[in-house]
């Protein structure tokens, strides 16, 4: 029953050892895979959420974008951005209540592309001219839709409708305007997006499109679709330099440039995509040390637990000890058989642990496929064997100890 | 003469000042059966523990096989103890967790024999004491006879040079008993080397010669100072 419990003890930790193992090895590597699709050189610079105004900047703007390009025509990428709800939308017989539009540029191509176009992408002409063209986004979907979705019935009725008609060339009446479905872009299926490993933005599975942002400020405006102002306040300009090293210099050039045009009044933020990642992991690393540690407490009790057990068998067994003394087992003999009998107990707590862990992890994380994300390497078995196997050795060495030191007259006089 | 063992002004002392042993001296020759008797608390166990190296004498000197026991370390005392000695008790001491062969080939695998060599010796060492049937059952399912000649087997295992059997017959009814004797006697004419320790005077009286201690000391020895 002891021996039960301490090996309880020792598979819960090394199971919660291994599941730190594998999801640090995973966060790495998603980690990595998003920032090869943003590239070294990603800033943006977005708009502050709750700042008080002082009545001298406009704030965030189109024209703050256009401002940029213009001062820093070697910028790789200066892409501004807002979006907004719509209202009601029809097309081609089909209606829904919600839409979401992503007001960009062309400029917009050139970050984080993951997808198939079909038809063609927004041009100039089409901002210069507000033109009202519409690249709908289809959502990728699920290779494998993990079972925790299929309760929630996240099924947008539109997407199941976008698979099964083409909409490309129609077109599309959403709050009261007519656009051109110019283009289509298919998103890769979720598991294979590597954006979802990085900013962890919430995916919009209904109907969404991009439309030139003149286009939105023109007839979307801001907010739940009212045309608040024509200003061209917008949300956040992304901007890629196209290397690290230019990265702090641009980020300065960028703040000055800016404050002047807000006259002075810093209502903007200024981040490096590296740093935020940076953020991210040092958060997800910490959550990793809290399990670690909670795993190692799991193993060092597991391991006071062998201590426990290998000191009661030695009492319940002193008789055995004198016996095996008198026929002819030195006291090495006698430590060797408990410290073995203890490893052994610690290796196949263990392996239940490894069996658990795994077992834990797939069960776990079997709704959002995380297997890409929690990452198995044997290195980590062999290290979660090794620590138990280890945790049996060294809190069985003192007891074991005792027991070799045993007088054997003493102890085969034992009752 | 070849002498198994020779113990000179053997004493053991315990504690500060209970002189359990207060000056033995004998031989044994290779090939005799003693039988030691004596009231019981004489130190008949005490002094086989210290024949059989299990216990440090406090004075005197005692030689194994020619060799002086003080001068071996711990290390060499289990060496010497596991090749030379075999231990028989009266609470037969077998491991009850393991099975009557394997019991028998405990000693072997101390001498690092391989599995299958020991094996087919406690077999044989079984077969001789007619408990060849018995190899797989555990300790407990034998009658008390029957673990004697398993502790016998067991004994015999390393092919000792001294056996030493503390009260075998104690735990015995007296016809049982009388068998385990004979069977110390058929070992004894095979050219054992055999203390026996009993408080039956009359299985006593059949050994070859008697060790009589009392209060430490050896009362009545009729051989004494063979040498
Ligand atoms: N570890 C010890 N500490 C103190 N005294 C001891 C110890 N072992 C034995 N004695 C004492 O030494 C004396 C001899 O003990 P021993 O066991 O040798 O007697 P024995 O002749 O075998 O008796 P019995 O016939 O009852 O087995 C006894 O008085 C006993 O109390
Ligand atoms: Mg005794």
């Amino acid at each position: 029953m002891r021996s039960f419990l301490s090996f309880l003890t020792v598979a819960i930790g090394v199971a919660a050892l291994l599941y730190t193992f594998a999801m640090t090895e995973g966060q790495n590597q998603r980690m990595k895979r998003a920032m090869e699709l943003t590239g070294p050189g990603r800033l943006v610079i977005s708009a502050k959420r709750d700042y008080q105004s002082q009545g001298l900047s406009t704030g965030l703007t189109y024209d703050d974008a256009r401002a940029i390009r213009e001062a820093y025509p070697g910028l790789f990428m200066v892409s501004p951005e807002q979006q907004a709800w719509a209202g009601r939308f029809q097309v081609d017989g089909f209606e829904d209540k919600r839409f979401q539009f992503i007001g960009v540029t062309p400029e917009w191509a050139k970050r984080d592309w993951v997808y198939e176009l079909r038809g063609r992408f927004l041009r100039w002409e089409d901002v210069s001219h507000a033109a009202r063209v519409c690249v709908l986004i289809e959502p990728g979907g699920w290779l494998k839709k993990p079972a925790w979705l299929k309760f929630f019935g996240m099924d947008n009725p539109f997407t199941i409708w976008m698979k099964r008609h083409d909409i490309l060339g129609k077109t599309m009446v959403i709050s009261g305007e007519t656009y051109f479905v110019a283009g289509i872009l298919q998103e890769p299926p979720r598991e294979k997006d590597p954006r979802w490993y990085g900013r962890g933005r919430g995916f919009y599975l209904g109907g969404r499109g991009i439309i030139p942002i003149t286009t939105f400020f023109k007839f979307v405006g801001n907010r739940q679709g009212r045309v608040v102002d024509n200003l061209g306040k917008i949300d956040e300009i992304s901007v890629d330099t196209g290397q690290e090293k230019t990265l702090a210099l641009y980020e300065r050039r960028l703040r000055s440039l800016l404050l002047a045009r807000h006259r002075g009044e810093e209502d903007f933020e200024i981040r490096a995509y590296a740093e935020m990642y940076a953020e991210q992991m040092a958060e997800q690393k910490k959550a990793a040390l809290a399990i670690m540690v909670m795993g190692a407490v799991c193993v060092l009790a597991g391991g006071i637990g062998i201590m426990n057990v290998t000191l009661a068998t030695i009492y319940s067994r002193i008789r055995e000890i004198g016996i095996r003394r008198a026929v002819g087992a030195s006291r090495r003999d006698i430590l060797l058989q408990f410290v073995i009998e203890a490893m052994l107990l610690g290796f196949l707590g263990g392996l239940a642990g490894v069996g658990l862990g795994v077992a834990g992890i797939n069960w776990f994380l079997k709704g959002v496929r995380w297997m890409e994300i929690a990452t198995f390497e044997w290195h980590h078995f062999a290290l979660a064997l090794l620590i138990s196997i280890g945790t049996g050795f060294i809190f069985s060495v003192y007891p074991a100890w005792i027991a070799a030191k045993l007088d054997p007259v003493e102890a085969l006089r034992y009752e | 003469m070849s002498h198994v063992v020779q113990c000179r002004e053997l004493q053991k002392i315990y504690g500060r000042d209970f002189a359990a042993l207060r000056g033995i001296s004998f031989d044994i020759a290779a090939g005799e059966m003693i039988a030691v008797v004596g009231p019981s608390g004489c130190g008949k166990s005490t002094l086989l523990n210290i024949l059989g190296l299990l216990d440090h004498l406090t004075s005197g000197s005692y030689l194994l096989m020619g060799e002086e026991s003080l001068r071996l370390s711990e290390s060499k005392r289990t060496l010497w103890r596991r090749r030379h000695i075999g231990f028989v008790f009266q609470a037969f001491n077998l491991l009850p967790r393991l099975s009557t062969l394997e019991n028998v080939m405990l000693p072997l695998s101390y001498l690092g024999q391989s599995r299958a060599r020991s094996k087919s010796r406690a077999g044989e060492l079984l077969d001789m004491l007619g408990l060849g049937l018995k190899s797989q059952t555990t300790p407990l399912e034998l009658s008390g006879g029957e673990r004697q000649r398993v502790g016998i087997a067991r004994a015999l295992a390393n092919d000792p040079d001294l056996i030493l059997a503390d009260e075998p017959t104690g735990n015995l009814d007296s016809k049982t008993g009388a068998d385990i004797w004979r069977i110390f006697e058929e070992l004894h004419q095979k050219g054992r080397t055999i203390v026996i320790v009993t408080h039956d005077p009359a299985l006593a009286a059949k050994a070859g010669r008697v060790l009589r201690i009392q209060d430490g000391q050896i009362v009545a020895n009729p051989n004494r100072r063979t040498s």
